[in-house]
């Protein structure tokens, strides 16, 4: 019972993921040029300052942390 | 003065001519110019006398011309026989209308055959029906024949022009008419072909469909083992041997039988006592989407509210048996509700793997400093707990320090694991078990070629419900660890398409191996497509189970659905069983919530 209440509660809220992002540029405004490794162009707010590019965290629009660079597989299912 | 040919001698009296000619001037003893008197003469009567003379010589020459009519007449009187003249002036006249009548049916004649003629050479017919009728009238008529035969020749003509108008006439009518009804005849073929296709449904739908899955092939044992193979449940008639043979003998073991007869029983002990408990309903819910199973119970007696009420050593458990399946579960919460003489008592458990969660079970805090597999990983979590899991789905090596975490109950951190590759945690109905299995045990596309768990036959499916639940059609995500140096980044794509349309990105600390990150893709990519979630009610058979029946349904079964419609495969994802029991009946039926997939399925 309450296992389902939490679901059904957890499904109206809605993920907020949390996106694995290259940083490729550092503006002026405070954010950050990214992209995503589904070739995606995107932009958050925040600038970790690391030497570009390097990987970050992104959720609801903002660099969270620096991500590490991991090896990247393809597999197909 | 006129001067008069011939032998006429013109006197001039006076004045005097002087135009010469033929005038002779005949002076009569006066002058040219007098006047002159004209004389009473007496015989100039006699000149006149000359003159009447003349005029009975005319008569007399016209006698003669009766003369010649007489003789003329004397000819005639051998043609027509005895008869009297005068009647015979009457006769011809009146003869004439004979003649008419006559060759009226000449017209007729000519008509007949001028018609069939008509339609190869119409006009050089035409003058050959008028040189007939001309010989008809000379013979006929000797006497009118000339003037008659002229009149009637005009006359054929019109007639013959009517009939040329007759024989073109009627045939451009038919020409016209038959061209719009064949139209219309063409518009009756179109309107006819529709219902030519409608008739056979009812047809289609009264006979039952054979079973659509070719019958297995024979195996022959070697011959020293020959055994009878009846497939079917013995049928003992006296008189009659029990080889039940052919199809008629085998009804009983058909999958599509006439009548589904199942006798419903209910259960309710206190364990580990087993002290009975009635009830009055039962209703048990288990979905996918939570590792545990609730329940609802009405108590018919209230006064068994005391054997249900927690001690000292925690809630109490029960053990309900519906139709010979088995659930366990622990009585959480009661409400006793008095309407007049009558209380009612409903209570709501859950499955015992709640013991495992909060708020039964402790937060712990662990960090692992060894490689271990997630099975391994997933049994640590239950020692000593007196649980066991069933992992059934992708198993990898966690490195040391991958695994970690704080203020975590047992039942939390085995979901944790359970979701890095994109499983669930399923409790056993019965036994203190936990199944960790993927949330889709077998992809979508292969459901198809999937052996099912349940067959089920539309016959016994009482009430239906659809909600259609799609999602894009993604054909790639991106699945990565978290952790520097243990885990990779993997780019999972649906094979044989383009990879273009990428889900959201999924990530945790435990995509440490490509495994690991393929199946986590899998399952993200599995829940795709138009889908629709099936709600099907159908009774709940009790073991053992002949072809037709369906026993108990959990979910993640695959559940392979046969109608008149066509077969097709569903996830099971919910089951809601229901048992109620009144004065008259008790009956059992299952709900199950299946996951049809239009797209990747069928």
């Amino acid at each position: 019972m309450r296992t389902d209440l939490w679901d059904q509660f957890d499904g109206l809220v809605g993920p907020s993921p949390r996106l694995l992002a290259t940083v490729t540029a550092h503006n002026a405004d405070g954010t950050s040029s990214l992209v995503t490794y589904d070739g995606a162009q995107m932009r958050a707010i925040g600038i970790l300052g690391s030497t570009i590019p390097y990987n970050v965290w992104v959720r609801d629009g903002r660099v969270v942390e620096a991500a590490p660079n991991l090896p990247i597989v393809e597999v197909g299912v | 003065m006129v001067v008069a040919p011939g032998n006429w001698v013109v006197l001039n009296l006076g004045p005097r001519y002087l135009g010469g000619g033929e005038v002779i001037s005949l002076n009569l003893g006066t002058d040219w110019n007098d006047t002159p008197v004209e004389p009473v003469v007496r015989g100039l009567r006699n000149d006149a006398g000359l003159r009447w003379g003349r005029t009975r010589a005319t008569r007399a020459s016209v006698l003669v011309g009766w003369g010649a009519s007489a003789l003329l007449s004397a000819q005639a009187v051998p043609g027509w026989g005895s008869a009297a003249a005068v009647e015979r002036q009457a006769s011809l006249s009146w003869g004439l209308t004979p003649l008419l009548k006559s060759s009226s049916t000449l017209h007729w004649q000519i008509a007949a055959g001028v018609r069939p003629t008509s339609m190869l050479l119409p006009w050089t017919s035409l003058p050959t029906a008028q040189t007939q009728i001309g010989i008809q009238w000379y013979s006929s008529l000797p006497g009118l024949r000339a003037a008659s035969r002229f009149a009637w020749s005009s006359g054929r003509a019109s007639h013959h022009s009517v009939g040329v108008t007759w024989s073109a006439s009627p045939d451009a009518r038919h020409a016209s008419w038959a061209a719009p009804w064949r139209a219309l005849r063409q518009g009756r073929r179109a309107a006819t072909l529709p219902w030519g296709s409608a008739k056979p449904l009812p047809w289609i739908v009264s006979p039952p469909k054979p079973d659509p899955d070719p019958d297995p092939e024979p195996v022959f044992p070697p011959g020293n083992l020959v055994a009878l193979s009846l497939g079917c449940a013995l049928i003992s008639t006296p008189g009659l041997a029990p080889l039940n043979l052919g199809a008629t003998a085998c009804y009983l073991a058909r999958p599509q039988q006439r009548t589904y007869v199942v006798i419903n029983s209910i259960s309710v002990v206190r364990i580990p006592d087993r002290a009975p408990i009635e009830v009055e309903g039962v209703s048990i819910l288990s979905s996918v989407d939570a590792w545990g199973i609730s329940f609802d119970l009405d108590l018919a007696d209230s006064t068994q509210l005391a054997l249900l009420k927690p001690t000292a050593a925690g809630p109490r458990q029960v053990e309900v048996t519906l139709n010979g399946y088995v659930w366990t579960a622990i009585i959480e919460t009661y409400r006793k509700q008095r309407e007049w003489n009558r209380v009612g008592v409903s209570l709501t458990g859950r499955s015992r793997t709640a013991l495992l969660a909060a708020p039964y079970a402790p937060a712990r805090v662990k960090a692992t400093t060894e490689d271990r597999s997630v099975a391994q990983l997933v049994a640590e979590e239950l020692a000593d707990t007196g649980f066991t899991a069933d992992y059934g789905t992708v198993d990898w090596l966690v490195p040391a320090g991958a695994w970690f975490y704080d203020g975590t109950p047992a039942m939390d951190a085995i979901a944790r694991l359970a979701g890095a590759s994109g499983a669930v945690v399923q409790s056993d109905p019965a036994s203190q078990q936990l199944h960790v299995r993927a949330r889709y045990p077998a992809s979508p596309w292969d459901w198809r070629g999937t052996q099912p768990d349940h067959v089920l036959q539309e016959d016994i499916i009482t009430s239906e419900s659809l909600q259609v639940r799609s999602a894009p059609l993604y054909d790639a995500v991106i699945v990565t660890g978290e952790l520097a140096g243990k885990g990779v980044t993997c780019k999972v794509r649906r094979q044989g398409e383009a990879g273009q349309l990428f889900a959201p990105q999924a990530s945790d600390p435990l995509i440490n191996t490509s495994a690991a990150g393929a199946e986590r893709g899998r399952n993200i990519l599995s829940d795709r497509g138009e889908q629709a979630a099936i709600d099907l009610v159908i009774p709940l058979f009790g073991a053992p189970l002949v072809p037709g029946q369906i026993g108990r349904v959990q979910p993640l079964d695959l559940v392979e659905v046969v109608g008149e419609a066509g077969t097709w495969h569903g996830l099971c994802t919910a089951v809601r069983t229901e048992a109620r029991a009144d004065s008259k009946a008790l009956v059992i039926e299952q709900t199950i919530t299946l996951e049809r997939h239009y797209t990747d399925a069928n």
